[in-house]
């Protein structure tokens, strides 16, 4: 049976679903609806260990305002279509722009793009959905306004709402992007217009001062969820900083984790260095420019021949710790006494940018440590080929003892599934992210196959030894729900339930279903 | 890294109004005219891969036959494929064109996601790995079809019979059975068979089959791949 459409949303017939489309027409105009194959096929590349028609979308319909995504949720009401809303849409390695589950219809809300405030004394601003991080960046360096952004690393083309609501990080002191996020607008499923925190007093100018508002804060529920759509989001951002000093310090063992983190940990909390530091392992810092396939070709996880050639002939540590100072040239004097001292006595090789300032590795780091736009990240794709990437991103303790045993797990289970160990921990105030790139061969049945199985592997063991993950691919969602226990799961889908009685909002979204 | 603001947004939002297409009579899943309009040839996207010389070489014999001599060449290097601003300018300078191309598989992703945002058609796109630049034994392929393009896996399993070719076709479609097999089936290098069936959709003159099915137990390979690639058309709207 032949139907006029990619997919079909579970339940909807093709007439409803035509009558939908029609409406979405009549709303958006004919260029803004998009249901041919050729234009949808981008939506649907995604980098998942599992059948591309998992994650199909059916059609993708782009408004421009809040008034239009109204009148889009009332259709999608009438109908029962859900839509899956994207920002940029870069949630690269976690499923990129395709739906969690085959049918939605991708809400892009790229053409929402307006920067509508940067206040530089208050050091905030007030963006739409489509805004990206380069856009941003550009509007603040062309009115010489002295603030930074912070970014993830696909910083350019991805954007602040987007990566905030999905509670992303980036690498300055403000890389906890929802902890520096300040008010937002969000559509309801129902249509109606909600501001949180001070946004709902009528004429309000503390929207983007102050979060918490008046009785239940409301932010949280809508991140990593699809409880409503989002369309401004508040952001805080850094003064310029008088001064920055970043520097790597650079450890030849696999177990020299335990004694970094220890090292590190007071400092951090201290805040004497105050942003998120980076300790990446050497396959992630090599592998931005080097292929794997130059130094192992083996079918198995790389071997620690292979890999101490790499260290060698890149002079690269096994641990690259990326941190920075910031402040006035004489606070970074004081701090950085403090901070080479202690490192120092870690065994750590300490190296600024007098030693390896011209280092494109380097470079990357620090522009990412500043809040500067930088693709070199990538370059990861490149280690392994074939354009399969997912993210297993566990929390620990900011221990050492907890670091090293998670690294040891991961590189096990890695290592039965022929894979390897790319990654590294971002280190927060008390808790690291421990971010591990399961890069694998999409045209390889057999490292499909092994992907996804090594994915569940982990995710069971680290599930078992008490990690959560703090953000997981479409592929997982469901997977990853379960493992906080069905308690959680009851309140998200009795919230669900209450906020979008027909699940128009998609459905699947870390694993939330009406 | 400087960037011009309305040429950055310029880029972003390119797919203002996209190209009226075709729908002849036999496909319902929304069909493009093909994607080169007459009397124009096609761009080239060559940023210096080890399979540029089957590809292209393929291409040109094909575009050759349709009588198009020599087609231009898309003013992008490989250092431009991970530059952004680069790349949306090279979009921006084939505003209604197709494009054909190669390109090194690690720069796939930075270029899917920019063709998503200027909304370009892709009619069809491949994945493809292989051991070396002169192993056609060992390679493996995934390509993702539209109406435009459907069935163009099988012709590149039978020209490559060593390869392993799966297909993604996207939609469901009624397409016509070929009733005899087709007298040009290509062979040779996988890069050659890619780069003429890929060439045959952008200028019309595939005539889609019903896509390849799935093999079931597919066998473990123990040849590992070293080099990937994406290969693909595109129609970029006016």
């Amino acid at each position: 049976m032949s139907s006029p459409y990619l997919a079909l949303p579970q339940g909807v017939s093709a007439e409803q679903f035509g009558r939908a489309i029609a409406e979405f027409r009549t709303i958006l105009g004919e260029e803004h609806v998009i249901t041919d194959a050729a234009v949808l096929a981008p939506y649907t590349k995604i980098m998942l260990p599992v059948a591309d028609a998992q994650h199909a979308p059916s059609a993708a319909i782009l408004p421009q305002d809040v008034e239009q995504i109204q009148r889009i949720v009332a259709v999608c009401n009438r109908y029962r279509v859900p839509v899956w809303p994207i920002s940029t849409g870069r949630n690269l390695g976690y499923g990129s722009a395709a739906p969690a589950t085959p049918g939605q219809v991708v809400l892009d809300l790229r053409r929402m793009n307006r920067i509508l405030e940067v206040d530089p004394e208050l050091c905030t601003a007030l963006v739409e959905p489509g805004v990206t991080y380069q856009q941003l960046y550009d509007y603040i360096q062309e009115r010489n306004l002295p603030l930074w952004l912070s970014c993830p690393a696909p910083s350019a083309i991805a954007g602040p709402l987007g990566n905030t609501v999905d509670r992303g990080v980036g690498y300055t002191p403000y890389g906890e992007h929802f902890l520096f996020s300040c008010g937002m607008e969000v559509v309801l499923a129902d249509g109606q217009v909600l501001r949180t925190g001070m946004g709902s007093i009528p004429n309000s100018n503390t929207w983007q001062v102050f979060k918490w508002g008046y009785g239940p804060s409301l932010d949280g529920i809508f991140t990593q969820s699809n409880y409503g759509i989002v369309t401004k989001l508040g952001m805080w951002l850094m003064p310029a900083p008088p001064a920055y000093k970043p520097f790597v310090v650079r450890y030849p063992q696999r177990t020299d984790i335990e004694r970094i983190v220890e090292t590190i940990r007071p400092l951090r909390i201290a805040m004497i260095i105050p942003n998120a530091v980076v300790i990446a392992g050497v396959l992630w810092e090599a592998g931005v420019f080097v292929r794997r396939s130059d130094y192992y070709q083996g079918a198995g996880q790389i071997d620690e021949a292979a890999v101490a050639r790499i260290m060698k002939e890149h002079d690269l540590g096994y641990w690259n710790v990326y941190a920075a100072l910031y402040g006035t040239p004489e606070q970074i004097e004081v701090n950085w006494k403090i901070v080479e001292g202690a490192f120092k006595a870690s065994g750590g090789e300490i190296l600024t940018e007098n030693e390896v300032g011209h280092s494109p590795v380097f470079r990357y780091r620090a522009d990412l440590m500043r809040g500067n736009m930088n693709l070199q990240e990538f370059g990861l794709y490149n280690w392994r080929g074939g354009g399969g990437s997912l993210w297993f991103a566990p929390v620990s303790q900011s221990r050492g003892s907890e670091t090293l045993k998670q690294m040891e797990m991961a590189q096990r289970i890695l290592k039965k599934h022929g894979l390897d160990y790319v990654g590294e921990f971002i280190v927060g105030w008390r808790d690291m992210h421990h971010i591990i790139d399961v890069l694998f061969d999409r045209t390889d049945p057999v490292q499909m196959q092994s992907a996804y199985a090594c994915f569940d592997e982990l995710l069971a063991e680290f599930t078992a030894a008490g990690y959560g993950n703090y953000r997981t691919n479409t592929a997982f969602m469901d997977k990853v729900a379960n493992t906080y226990g069905p308690v959680k799961r009851d309140v998200d889908r009795r919230l669900k339930r209450a906020l979008d009685p027909n699940g128009i909002i998609a459905p699947g979204k870390s694993g939330i279903h009406i | 890294m400087s960037l011009g603001r309305r040429d950055f947004l310029k880029g972003l939002v390119a797919c203002g109004t996209l190209a009226v297409m075709q729908r002849p009579a036999w496909a319902s899943v929304g069909v493009m005219s093909p994607a080169v309009r007459p009397g124009e040839s096609p761009l080239l996207l060559r940023t210096g891969t080890l399979v540029d010389q089957e590809f292209f070489g393929a291409v040109q014999a094909v575009l050759g036959s349709v009588g198009v001599a020599a087609a231009e060449r898309l003013q992008l290097d490989r250092s431009d494929l991970a530059r952004p601003q680069n790349l949306q300018r090279g979009l921006q300078s084939a505003r209604g064109r197709c494009v054909v191309g190669v390109i090194e598989g690690a720069h796939a992703p930075l270029l899917f996601e920019l063709l998503r945002s200027a909304g370009v058609a892709v009619p069809c796109a491949g994945e493809h790995s292989d051991a070396g630049p002169i192993a056609d034994g060992a390679s493996r392929h995934r390509l993702l079809t539209t109406p435009a393009s459907y069935g163009i896996a099988a012709l590149l399993q039978r020209g490559v019979p060593a390869a392993l070719v799966e297909e993604h076709a996207l939609g469901v479609a009624t397409v016509p059975v070929p009733t005899t097999v087709p007298r040009d089936q290509p062979t040779g290098h996988w890069a050659a068979v890619t780069g003429h069936l890929l060439a045959r959709v952008a200028v019309g003159t595939w005539k889609p089959s019903p896509p390849l099915a799935r093999r079931p137990g597919l066998p473990p390979t123990d040849d590992q791949p070293t080099r990937h690639y994406a290969s693909f058309v595109l129609q970029l709207p006016a």
